[in-house]
């Protein structure tokens, strides 16, 4: 049963799919932002007052018929990603099973393997890029209209 | 707002010159948030010492009838051992002054002399380890000398890794200068250093001197 549960999602997926990022008319921030979300998540810090910050917001939108001012956007730093820590964990884990069963060759192997590859993460100059405001800027843009289509959908069904 | 073009900011200061493109609502600068991390990395490897120090305490005495704590150590050799980390915790503070003076002479050798201190300690270490497993008295002979080669091992694995990080340390700073990043994690280093000072301090007195009272 649960096997034909999960092939009929899967077949039926693309009419599913959630693009407002707020299918259950939710409550609190994690709704608030886009389906999928943009890796850097919010384009600004956004205020928070009261326990469902996003409900709060979310009426007063649908009451005005119009969102927040669109606010200063700013380019936003973010980490380049790394495979680095899951390499260190696996000559990490090697060298821990090579200490219980006293293999120290393999111990030895694993710890070198886990010091280099933190040596060569180290030794980047780049840790992180800049994500330039035009893009910040086209999707929030892009989120505020999405915003505002789905304001619509809701205040209609109310 | 202060310019990039300053010195780098080192310690716990909120006049960093790193902007973190958030404006003021954003989150604190690196200086601020490494270092905060840092820490709460040192407290972690605090818990799990303290689990290791509160099995040590409850297996003590639990000798099997082999040796016992008073049989085993020496304090002469201890003392030598505190002495070299603890100046070498010294040594460390005095690399970490003429880093922030940007000073690449002093910085690599008070470092150096960190490390061959941190080799002294370790290097006493395993010998008392092997003269211990020499006369019998190894990890498997009974509950409280398994707490035992577990509490200080642990300690000693600490500063094997501390020992790697500061030549790696060395290296970074004669080939890549006082960047800010860089003295980022020297100050890590530096709590890091430290923090193993504290934790010997703790298994001299609890492991040591209670263990060698007549």
């Amino acid at each position: 049963m649960t096997v034909v549960q999960l092939l009929y999602s899967i077949k039926t997926r693309d009419q599913r799919r959630d693009v407002t990022g707020d299918p259950w008319d939710g409550r609190t921030l994690e709704w608030l932002t886009l389906s999928p979300p943009p890796h850097y998540n919010f384009a600004v810090l956004p205020d928070v007052h009261g326990e469902e910050a996003y409900w709060t917001r979310k009426q007063t939108a649908i009451k005005m018929d119009q969102l927040i001012d669109e606010p200063d956007y700013q380019p936003i730093e973010m980490p380049v990603n790394t495979p680095t820590g899951v390499i260190v964990a696996f000559f990490a884990s090697i060298c821990g099973f090579a200490v219980i069963w006293y293999i120290w060759w393999l111990a030895i192997l694993g710890l070198i393997g886990a010091f280099a590859i933190f040596v060569w993460y180290a030794w980047r100059d780049e840790h992180e890029h800049i994500i330039p405001v035009e893009e910040v800027r086209a999707n929030a843009r892009e989120r505020r209209r999405i915003r505002m289509e789905h304001l619509h959908t809701l205040s209609q069904s109310v | 707002m202060t310019t990039a073009s300053e010195a780098p900011a080192v310690g716990l200061t909120h006049q960093s010159s790193e902007d973190t493109g958030l404006g003021h609502r954003g989150p604190e600068s690196k200086s601020i948030v490494v270092p905060y991390g840092f820490w709460l990395f040192v407290l972690s490897d605090m818990v799990l010492f303290s689990a290791l120090f509160a099995s040590y305490a409850t297996l003590a005495h639990a000798t099997d009838g082999g040796p016992t704590s008073s049989e085993l150590f020496h304090r002469g050799l201890v003392a030598v051992e505190t002495l070299s980390l603890l100046v070498s915790s010294f040594v460390c503070g005095l690399a970490m002054i003429a880093a922030k003076r940007a000073n690449m002479l002093w910085t690599q050798v008070w470092l150096l002399v960190t490390g061959l201190l941190g080799f002294v300690f370790l290097s006493i270490e395993l010998y008392e380890f092997a003269s211990m497993i020499a006369e019998g008295a190894g990890p498997q002979r009974s509950a409280f000398l398994s707490s035992f080669f577990t509490l200080v091992g642990c300690h000693g694995a600490h500063v094997t890794c501390g020992l790697l990080w500061i030549g790696t340390m060395m290296a970074q700073i004669w080939t890549k200068g006082f960047q800010p990043h860089i003295m980022r994690r020297l100050l890590c280093l530096s709590v890091f250093w430290h923090a193993l000072d504290i934790i010997w301090v703790a298994i001299f007195t609890i492991v040591y001197l209670i263990g060698t009272l007549p």
